[in-house]
């Protein structure tokens, strides 16, 4: 039965941006072209840590057709960028931190000129001995990247008194968890255009935040913000690796000083060499519960590689901190977390933010522990699961909006109705998740603005970048269901910052809670002119007023009503403009300095994958036959959406386990493009059920959480442990390549 | 990309005449599915490109004298949907099923294929398998030779810069023999070949082999015939017991041939089970077993 009485959420809909899609008409930003457009390219550095000795570009300046070279030199504003630190150049002054790094810019004729261009410019180095691994990192004497400390972030959680606890366990577990590089392969590579008029810079992207690229490009270029224009063009996926900026800085550079409109599209190789990557992390665990199962510590330690940059390391190390011991019910706690800067490729978001990470290992943990006690992995879960009122490590103790022990019962379920036997080298396996919907411990904050015209259609204005996920559609459906219209009476308009106001970033699955809630505040807001001019008119209080179905009636007696072509006649008549503004900033505190108790987000989100694979012995190919997904999202905004969601994660996942490693040598990426960086294909992806489970709780639009991350995590560790359950062996290191499944069975 | 000439023959005498022409510097995209993105990422300049996938009359697959022959424009999606290769060559069938994707076989031609001589090609071990030989044609004539002397080491064929690969055939396999395929690839489309086995069984009629033909593919800058293993099962009867131990043999013979390759430990287990299952195949083929050794 449903939780709520609601007209329009909960359905199935057709997506905002799905028609112009299928029929090929929506506009990329490499489709977009202007009169006088130059192309331009980014002269990038091939070497790990370097300071530059010599840079020449007269031979691509003395080739006919291009127009412009530019270096560090030339950069009108400031000179570093990053979304949580200030510590990478839009072009090397300094020196060179990693493979990768821009150096110079060109803009010519054609996109063959640019490259050729690129081809002349000399550079000569003077080498500076770069640094790898966290060991080299963190060794006394090492060449520094940043100041002078190698050590990015350093964290330190704790609760309850751990080593008295440890001391009274029965079974204690101990593992170490290894996870690699990985990237996002979004389909869409980077790609802009910009332009100057009317002393306004537009650039026009493929991102996840135009609000913070135009902050970006405004400090680039040393103007005010309101004279920089970002415009969100359709996003071919980002999975977090279009949060950082790409090519919008160095299009505003080029196009403000060539004075003509510039594109830059990067290559897949461009792209995946130099946009941010899933952190490599190292997980030390001990798990401590008495005979019966239940959890009395958890202590773990994580080491992390951020790379040249800082880019979204904090974010992450903070996240996979207070996520590490899962979603259970732990009493005493400790974590500690070193992330340090490489020479490596810059690591920063990948859905998930560290979350995927410290899945496998909690996981791990859990499963070992199951078979350890010879418990059920689902009753052993059931037995520790946080549910309302648990008291997290952080200290903040959990409302009603908790529904992980509703999905593990959901999801053993129907496994148990799709999952009938289990052949020869085919395996079972349990992953569960839990998600902090939102930034951890930090403001931020998304706004909506709304105008119900007169012929009762609907303007909504988000901020909120809609990256292919549907938070368009999704915004649209919160404006039906709070103003009583239907969906298709909503237009929005999405990430356009002269337009819409600030939606913060498409990422921590943060945008259905937060500009949900500001959608629904701005449509509230224009409800209420609304209310009380169809109050005036109906002469009921206003608040007896129902919006429903496009009428206006009384909740004491239906009968009295208006519809809403009626209510606009009437606002016109006094006057009236239904207009609204709404932000919302999610309810959390700082977490403290020591220990990191606090209230790092409002509302969590829970997920419970049971996966069935199948392991060719002789081959070492793993085959993921079956998926069983159960996702807590609070409240449906719309079921075929969020099914696709975990359906997609699911098959990422699955790349997570089985496929994905970037390999890197010397800082360089050694399989950068998609005939070398294999994800699964269509004819790898398993059967998939996904089930959607919703909970009590009023926090989110309609209690409504997030299921972007989410939709991926738990199948991460599931497959995992069906691998190992097939194999009757453990894995402490992903991918579970074809490769190290046979050395696996042979060793 | 940088700019070329570019040219869309018609014919075959058009498209040799070219050839002809630019004396050995021109470049011939077949169905483009390798040269367009080497010439796009610019790790293949020319000066000039003879597209000739329209060249309608390179199009075939024929039977006739006994003979298979396919000329070098067919598709893999052509030989995939044939049905004579289907029901009767099975290796080269499941081969050209197995290539790329839908979109690439659709492209993807087996001339562009062997001539272009990828370590990790497909057709290559499967077409030595068959015994196949190549038909190289210019404006000054003709030549045929085997496709074992067509490769003469990694990346290099022995066609001059003037001739064009036009067809490809081998023997219609006769009553009594058998031939498999399989490759192991790191997922189960759009792969590279990590280890290729293709194999042609002949037997006479007391099941007894009178003809073995092995290749192994993706472990040499060619895919290589092994002799031993051939010799091995001559004069065997055709049988599970026969041929499992092949596993074991092609386990030494690959691992003697890259000693110090990284992955070298891995390709000499997993081609045992390639082993196992494409012998497993030609048993399937021969109405003898249910496949798997």
């Amino acid at each position: 039965m449903a939780l709520r009485d609601l007209a329009i959420l909960g359905k199935s809909n057709i997506k905002k941006d799905a028609y112009n899609k299928v029929i090929g008409e929506t506009k990329f930003a490499a489709d977009l072209k202007f009169d006088h457009m130059l192309y331009g390219g980014v002269f990038r550095s091939s070497v790990p840590h370097a300071v530059i000795k010599r840079f020449d570009a007269s031979k691509a300046l003395a080739l006919p057709g291009v127009a412009r070279v530019l270096t560090s030199k030339d950069i009108p504003g400031g000179n570093r960028i990053g979304i949580i630190m200030k510590d990478e150049p839009v072009l090397v002054d300094d020196k060179v931190r990693r493979v990768g790094d821009a150096i110079a810019l060109v803009a010519a004729e054609t996109p063959e000129l640019a490259e050729e261009a690129l081809e002349l410019m000399e550079v000569e180095y003077d080498l500076l001995e770069p640094v790898f691994t966290y060991e080299d990192a963190m060794r006394e004497g090492s060449p520094k990247i940043h100041g002078d400390s190698n050590l990015h972030a350093r964290k330190h959680l704790e609760r309850g008194d751990v080593d008295a606890a440890f001391a009274r366990c029965d079974v204690i577990i101990e593992g170490t968890y290894t996870t690699n590089m990985l990237t996002h392969m979004f389909i869409e590579p980077d790609a802009g255009v910009a332009r100057v008029e009317d002393g306004i810079i537009t650039v026009y992207a493929s991102t996840q935040n135009a609000h913070f690229d135009r902050g970006e490009v405004a400090r680039t270029m040393g103007l005010p913000n309101n004279k920089v224009r970002v415009t969100q063009m359709a996003t071919g996926g980002g999975f977090g690796g279009k949060l950082d900026i790409s090519v919008q800085c160095h299009l505003a550079l080029l196009a403000n000083a060539t004075g003509r409109p510039v594109k830059i599209v990067r290559s897949r190789q461009e792209s995946t060499d130099v946009s941010a990557k899933r952190h490599p992390m190292i997980m030390r665990a001990k798990t401590g519960a008495t005979k019966d199962g239940k959890l009395l510590a958890v202590e773990v330690f994580i080491i992390g590689d951020t790379g040249a940059y800082a880019s979204y390391g904090p974010a992450v190390i903070t996240r996979a901190v207070v996520h590490c011991m899962g979603p259970y019910d732990v009493p005493n706690v400790r974590v500690d977390s070193d992330f340090v800067y490489t020479n490596n490729p810059m690591a920063g978001a990948f859905r998930g933010f560290g979350v995927p990470q410290v899945s496998v290992c909690h996981e791990g943990q859990m499963n070992a522990l199951a078979k350890a006690l010879n418990m059920d992995p689902i009753d052993l879960r059931i037995l520790n699961a946080q549910k309302p009122g648990t008291v997290l490590a952080t200290g903040q103790t959990l409302d009603e909006s908790v529904g992980f022990i509703g999905a593990l019962r959901a999801a053993k379920e129907k496994a148990a109705e799709v999952i009938t036997t289990v052949k020869e080298n085919q395996g079972v396996g349990v992953g569960c998740m839990w998600y902090g919907v939102g930034n951890t411990g930090l403001p931020n904050p998304a706004a909506a603005f709304v105008e119900v015209l007169p012929d009762a259609s609907v303007n909504l204005m988000v901020g909120c970048a809609d990256i292919g996920q549907g938070s368009s559609t999704v915004m649209a459906l919160i404006a039906a269901e709070e103003l009583g219209l239907s969906y298709d009476d909503i237009h929005v308009t999405a990430a356009d910052t002269m337009v819409t106001p600030e939606g913060g970033a498409s990422s921590a699955s943060r945008q259905t809670f937060i500009s949900g809630n500001a959608t629904r505040i701005a449509c509230r807001q224009a409800k209420e002119t609304l209310a009380q001019t169809a109050a005036n008119f109906l002469k009921v209080p206003k608040e007896y007023l129902i919006f429903r179905g496009r009428m206006i009636y009384s909740a004491k007696d239906p009968a009295i009503k208006m519809t809403y072509a009626e209510l606009m006649a009437e606002m016109k008549k006094w006057g009236q403009l239904a207009v609204g503004a709404g932000a919302y900033n999610p309810k959390t505190t700082y977490l403290d300095a020591k220990t990191m108790a606090g209230i790092p987000y409002e509302v969590y989100s829970y997920g419970v994958t049971i996966a069935l694979v199948e392991v060719d012995t002789s081959t070492g190919e793993v085959d993921t036959l079956k998926l069983v997904s159960a996702h807590d999202v609070g409240q449906a905004i719309d079921r075929v959406m969020v099914e696709g969601q975990i359906e997609g994660g699911m098959v990422m996942a699955q790349g997570f386990v089985i496929f994905e490693k970037i390999e890197h040598e010397k800082g360089k990426i050694k399989n950068p493009v998609f005939s070398k960086y294999l994800i699964p294909t269509t004819m790898d992806v398993p059967e998939i059920y996904p089930i959607i489970v919703e909970c009590p709780g009023e926090a989110g639009p309609f209690g409504a959480k997030g299921v972007g991350e989410p939709a991926l995590i738990p199948g991460i560790p599931a497959i995992t442990n069906a691998v190992e359950n097939a194999l009757g062996r453990r894995f402490f290191e992903l991918p579970l390549t074809p490769a190290e499944v046979m050395k696996k069975i042979l060793s | 990309m940088r700019a070329f000439n570019f040219y869309t023959p018609k014919t075959l005498a058009e498209a040799l005449e070219l050839l002809a022409q630019y004396k050995g510097s021109a470049t011939v995209a077949a169905g483009g599915t390798d040269i367009v993105i080497e010439l796009k990422e610019r790790r293949r300049n020319t000066d000039c490109v003879i597209s000739i996938n329209k060249i309608k009359e390179l199009r075939y697959c024929e039977v006739a004298a006994g003979q298979v022959r396919i000329g070098a424009l067919t598709t893999f999606s052509d030989l995939e949907n044939n049905p004579y290769i289907k029901d009767k060559v099975k290796g080269l069938h499941s081969c050209c099923a197995h290539v790329g994707s839908p979109q690439i076989r659709n492209l993807g031609t087996i001339g562009g294929n062997v001539v272009n001589c990828s370590v990790a090609g497909d057709s290559p071990t499967t077409l030595m398998a068959l015994d196949a030989s190549v038909v190289l044609r210019s404006k000054a004539g003709k030549r045929e030779m085997k496709l074992t002397d067509f490769y003469a080491d990694r990346k290099k064929t022995r066609i001059a810069g003037d001739e064009l690969l036009t067809e490809i055939y081998f023997d219609a396999p006769a009553k009594g023999v058998a031939t498999a395929t399989m490759k192991l690839g790191k997922r189960k489309a759009l792969v590279i070949v990590v280890v290729g086995l293709s194999i042609l069984v002949e037997k006479d009629d007391s099941d007894s082999i009178t003809r073995a033909q092995v290749v192994v593919g993706g472990v040499s800058p060619k895919p290589a015939r092994l002799p031993k293993v051939e010799e091995y099962l001559i004069g065997k009867p055709v049988s599970k017991n026969t041929f499992a131990p092949c596993a074991g043999m092609l386990s030494d013979i690959v691992g003697s041939m890259i000693p110090t390759r990284a992955s070298m430990p891995y390709k000499r287990e997993g081609v045992k089970g390639v082993s196992d299952k494409t012998f497993g195949r030609i048993l399937v083929d021969f109405g003898l077993g249910e496949g798997g050794c």
